[in-house]
């Protein structure tokens, strides 16, 4: 079937098929767009409302009682900004550590006459699935004397074997094997096809990875609060997270009528303004990241 | 036989500076994995913080059998087993296809927007996510309540006490939190397809659809099936907060999975019976491990591409 | 010559002062959830009159409050060597009796036995113990299957607290449809038909709810009301007691009987099967509607559900409980609990001086600080005119606070009802009115002398079981709570049926080991009598 040619575009020709198909793809995607987006306004809509809007389900789509008492109450807990500062110290201390130990790995991994390949990757992705269980985690970091240190955030976890495989096969199917053979010919040994070859061209699969890793980072709680008691080291969520508990009503309480009323409904609020609050930052990162997902990352590289 | 032998060390010899790549991720694995997995011992011992994980008595099957013999525990699996291969199924068609899509659209602007919007619900948390869920289908003031009504006249019925309905509003409601996010590895793996695949297509008159079909597909089907394959890894690690949360007395039947009933019985014993928890940790563990060896297996025979 | 005086006296003063620090003070750490409604433990006032009173000198540990129970467990668990001296919790934040038990087997904290039934070092405990003449014997109560007491109690009276499952209707629509609150099985059932079809709220649609609670919290209350009217309903798990027999409510044919009636006001629309599946947050929304639409509510107070402002918290007029056919009323109780407030852990070099910090915060003067401050600053005695709310029962007026601090905002004067803590009666129903014809407090103490005394007549306090009862009957207890939670909703919303599943359920509860339970339960039972 020949496709009737329309008109020409700077080169493209576009047939009417085609048309019809660009069409319904931006209609669908569009419908996506739209049921996502619905709950994630009301999300922002009812963190501006008041509390009191909030809890009486009033908000619909815009803010009810424009109130930036849910922002106050995160801002007004000083503590708040130590957390900051110390997520985005894990966040991009973490992060590098985590994406150069992985990178390092999925490179060697990716080589297919690597004697051993398929027992190392089974070695890291049977970490996947067991795992000793905290009691002995916790005994190994006491062990370690790196409880109560940041050392406690940054190591565990410093490859992810999900994130590895990812690279890895990213690696092996983006990289041709012309690529090496030619580079081999050349006199390039390992090391240096890596840092001339493989790190240019793997940037899409980097940015992947670096995302999945500083998200993880920034949303991390859990090894904070087993492993830390320093307060100066506490990470954001858990700053959030007591905001969360000091304002939510303990209804058995016996509390004063005016107190009563500025609490009531803050803790209904603050769910909905924490999640811009720590959410915020980290959409900042995706734009920067984005323009590594472009396509033609492969050209040039095969010539000569 | 010797000339073998000379071969494999030769091998060896040839990629010394890979193994040197791997020295540090295998330190590191060997000792912050490794090393706390001989914890898993206690499974079947009976442990006592003064004695230790070395020097507690063992007591044999004792602590999986009680699991075994849990009055609940067909349901609690089937339970477990019912949402998590539902979610598998269900939820990994659509980031791919998203992706694809992704990939057709030839607005950047548009794309980018549609982008951004659509991984942001990945970071709602659980709790703002169920009691959104829970305000949704509410059968009186709801949205899901009030466009029933309107068009049946009669009173919705209440969606979250029915065990039948749970497993779907569980499902999807995952779907729709992950699939942008998920996506994402599917648009780096689609920016890394070589431009001229594509202009060759074009030159032998394939539709844009057909491209989509015969240029995108293939090209990341490799990362998609190595991330279904991780994903069965998981199918027994359903995560608790969310169901827990989701739970009510009516619909519990279907809501009951492992991790919320050992919380329930951990509650009442208040004591956290360790021992007994890691046992059925080994449990979940090794029912993943059995479905991912089997999954990567097949898929190493259907297609070439496997983990190991 | 006056001059010569002054400074002789500041002198004197100053070496006072002076030889008052040189003193060795001892120095302990204190592990305590870190919590926003205290500013700063180091310089709280409460903190500094317990260092001098004590001769201490206190260093604070501070964890993450949601969790610290199970950080502690790992930390124990995990040998326990980096524990500070002593440890202290809060309502919020609480291990159980078999938590602490596990802790003391675990050789991670010390019996404090011997300093309990010791008269010197436990003089204030002892006064305590006597100004609060508790019907209970609350140091049996906190001892431990091996017969030591390894903590000190967090026990705070409240009749509030013990009477929460209280009625509450919507007066408004009583006088609208000239009816009496209804006070058993029958006149419930026409007081809520009445709200359901004969539309008090006046506005033409049938969207009265005469009864709706949330899931959790709000369904039981609902269920524990109504089905008092047909059984002792026992405690949260429906375990009762009666001649010194421990029992199980929920199989009792009376129980069956008041699921029927329940399942009647579900199946005719005058209690919504929303109680049992949707949030408070849902239940919130609805109730705030306007023009009103729910009528019944039952929970610990109903005002405290509306916003501050709303008028109609006064108009939700609470009511006796309800009796059951032969006019009989057991109210539903929830005895108070002593619960871990103080642990002294086997890193403490200096027990005597740890214990010596908890028998002072048992004393009614920091008890009382502990959750109203200090005397003069921030309540004082109540003067002439003062009301005391529960003056009609015979309490005597005991403070009023002065609106310094207040509970629930951050505050440095208090840790916040942290730690031991020891009070009867008449401290917390000593409460003087704030004037405010919309608080809950003063609406709560309206309808009490209806409730107080009205509960059963023999029921179960908390029970500490041994560690071969706990591995025991720990699965099987949650496995048949669930259940009978479960099947307790199933029956009244039709998903099984009274007559024909009945045996199926009672045979289930068997095979979930529910004698196993029962006989557990009796031991622990008459161990601590």
């Amino acid at each position: 079937m020949i496709a009737s040619v329309k008109h020409r575009k700077g080169g493209e020709r576009i047939s009417n098929r085609d048309r019809l198909f660009y069409l319904l793809i931006n209609l669908f995607v569009g419908l996506l767009t739209l049921m996502v987006l619905y709950p994630l306004i009301y999300i922002v809509s009812s963190s501006f409302s008041s509390p009191a809007a909030v809890s009486a389900g009033k908000v619909t789509l815009w803010p009810v009682d424009f109130s930036l008492r849910g922002y106050q109450a995160v801002f007004e807990y000083k503590s708040v900004f130590i957390g900051y500062r110390n997520t985005i110290f894990y966040t991009v201390v973490g992060t590098l550590i985590n994406v150069a130990m992985t990178m390092l790995a999925a490179y060697a991994l990716a080589r297919k006459t690597l004697p051993g390949r398929g027992f190392f990757t089974f070695l890291f992705t049977f970490t996947m699935m067991f795992n000793g269980g905290l009691i002995p985690n916790y005994i190994l970091m006491k062990d370690l004397h790196i409880i109560n240190t940041v050392w406690a955030i940054l190591l565990p976890g410093a490859i992810s074997a999900y994130n590895l495989v990812v690279t890895r096969t990213f690696i092996q199917n983006t990289i041709p094997d012309d690529l090496l053979e030619a580079a081999q010919i050349d006199g390039c040994s390992d090391t240096q096809f890596f840092f001339q070859f493989v790190l240019p061209l793997s940037k899409a699969v980097m940015a992947v990875i670096t995302l999945y890793y500083a998200v993880t980072h920034w949303n991390a709680y859990f090894k904070a609060f087993i492993y830390l008691n320093d307060r100066n080291l506490y990470p954001l969520q858990i700053y959030l997270r007591e905001i969360l508990i000091m304002n939510s009503m303990d209804t058995e309480s016996i509390m004063d009528p005016d107190q009563m009323e500025a609490m009531q409904g803050m803790a209904d609020l603050l769910k909905y303004s924490l999640i811009v609050v720590s959410t915020a930052p980290i959409l900042c990162i995706y734009p920067f990241l984005q323009r590594y997902f472009i396509k033609g990352v492969m050209i040039g590289s095969l010539k000569g | 036989m010797h000339s073998k032998r000379h071969t494999l060390s030769r091998r060896i010899a040839r990629h010394w500076q890979l193994y040197v790549f791997l020295l540090l991720p295998l330190i590191y694995l060997l000792i912050f994995h490794y090393y706390p997995m001989t914890g898993v011992q206690i499974a079947f011992k009976k442990y006592s913080a003064r004695l230790g994980i070395w020097g507690s008595p063992w007591v044999g099957l004792k602590n999986i059998q009680k699991f075994f013999n849990s009055v609940r525990f067909t349901t609690i699996v089937g339970n477990t087993l019912r949402l998590s291969l539902y979610s598998l199924i269900a939820g990994f068609p659509l980031p791919v296809i998203f992706a694809l899509m992704l990939g057709v659209m030839r607005n950047e602007r548009y794309k980018k927007v549609v982008q951004t919007i659509t991984y942001m619900p990945h970071f709602i948390s659980v709790v703002v996510l169920v009691s959104m869920i829970l305000q949704m289908f509410n059968p009186i003031l709801g949205i899901y309540g009030k466009a029933y009504s309107a068009l049946f006249g009669t009173a919705a019925p209440d969606l979250l006490g029915s065990p039948a309905a749970l497993p779907h509003i569980y499902v999807w409601s995952g779907i729709w939190q992950s699939f942008g996010w998920d996506s994402i590895i599917y648009v780096a793996a689609l920016a890394a397809v070589s431009p001229e695949l594509h202009e060759a297509a074009q030159i032998d008159g394939a539709s844009r659809f057909q491209r989509v079909l015969h240029v995108d597909l293939p090209a990341i089907l490799p990362t998609a099936t190595i991330m279904l394959i991780l994903r069965t890894g998981k199918v027994m690690s359903i995560g608790f907060e969310k169901i827990f949360l989701l739970q009510n007395d009516l619909n519990l039947t279907t809501s009951e999975v492992i991790s919320t009933y050992v919380y329930k019985v951990s509650l009442k014993a208040s004591v956290p019976d360790f021992s007994y928890s890691t046992a059925i940790d080994l449990f979940n563990s090794v029912i993943n491990l059995f479905l991912i060896c089997t999954v990567n297996f097949i898929s190493g025979r259907i297609s070439e591409t496997s983990l190991w | 010559m006056k001059k010569m005086l002054l400074t002789l006296v500041l002198v004197l003063c100053l070496s006072l002062t002076a030889g008052a620090l040189c003193e060795e003070r001892v120095h302990l750490t204190v592990g305590i959830a870190e919590m926003p409604q205290v500013i700063d433990f180091e310089t709280n006032r409460m903190t500094q009159l317990l260092e001098e009173e004590g001769n201490l000198d206190l260093d604070f540990v501070t964890y993450v409050g949601s969790e610290m129970i199970e950080k502690l467990n790992v930390e124990i668990l995990a040998g326990g060597e980096n524990l500070p001296d002593v440890i202290m919790f809060g309502s919020g934040h609480r291990p159980t009796n078999s938590a602490v038990y596990n802790w003391a087997l675990n050789d991670a904290i010390i019996p404090l036995t011997q300093y309990v039934y010791d008269p010197e070092a436990s003089k204030n405990l002892n006064a305590s113990l006597e100004t609060a003449n508790l019907d209970v014997d609350l140091l049996k109560m906190i001892t431990m299957p091996d017969g030591e007491i390894y903590y000190l109690p967090g026990y705070y009276s409240a009749m509030q607290n013990e009477y929460r499952t209280k009625n509450w209707i919507y007066q408004p629509w009583l006088d609208t449809l000239g009816l009496e609150a209804p006070t058993d099985a029958e006149s419930l059932y026409t007081v809520l038909k009445a709200f359901k079809e004969q539309d008090p709220n006046g506005n033409g649609k049938a969207d009265e709810i005469p009864l709706m609670s949330f899931a959790g919290t709000g369904s039981d209350l609902v269920m524990r009301s109504l089905l008092s009217m047909f059984c002792d309903v026992g405690n949260a798990e429906f375990y009762a007691v009666k001649d010194g027999q421990v029992y199980a409510s929920f199989i009792t044919e009376e129980f069956r009987e008041g699921l029927r009636y329940v399942k009647k006001l579900v199946d005719e629309g005058l209690l919504s099967p929303l109680t049992f599946t949707q949030d408070e947050a849902q239940w919130k929304a609805l109730v705030s509607q306007e023009p009103t639409i729910i009528g019944m509510g039952i929970h610990p107070s109903m005002a405290t559900r509306l916003p501050a402002t709303d008028e109609r918290r006064d108009d939700y007029v609470g009511i006796p409980p309800f009796a059951q056919a032969d006019g009989t009323v057991i109210t539903p109780i929830t005895p108070t609990n002593a619960y871990p407030a103080f642990v002294v852990t086997r890193n403490c070099k200096n027990p005597e001086a740890a214990y010596r910090l908890g028998d002072l915060m048992c004393s009614e003067r920091f008890t009382v600080m502990n959750r109203w401050g200090e005397e003069g600053i921030d309540w004082i005695r109540p003067g002439d005119d003062a009301v005391c709310l529960y003056a009609d029962m015979g309490f005597k007026p005991y403070l009023q606070e002065t609106g310094t601090i207040s509970w629930g905002s951050p505050q440095n004067q208090n840790w916040y009802n942290n730690g031991a803590a020891l009070r009867g009666f008449s401290v917390a129903n000593g409460l003087c009115w704030n004037g405010n014809p919309l608080d809950s407090e003063y609406l709560i103490s309206k309808i009490m002398p209806a409730y107080y005394g009205h509960g059963p007549a023999e029921y179960l306090t908390t029970l500490i079981y041994t560690e071969e009862e706990n591995d025991l009957i720990a699965e099987p207890d949650a496995t048949i709570d669930s259940y009978r939670s479960q099947a307790m909703a199933q029956f009244v919303t039709g998903s099984l049926d009274l007559d024909k599943d009945w045996d199926t359920y009672l045979r289930e509860l068997n095979n979930d080991g529910l004698e196993d339970v029962l006989t557990v339960m009796q031991a622990a039972y008459d161990r601590n009598k």
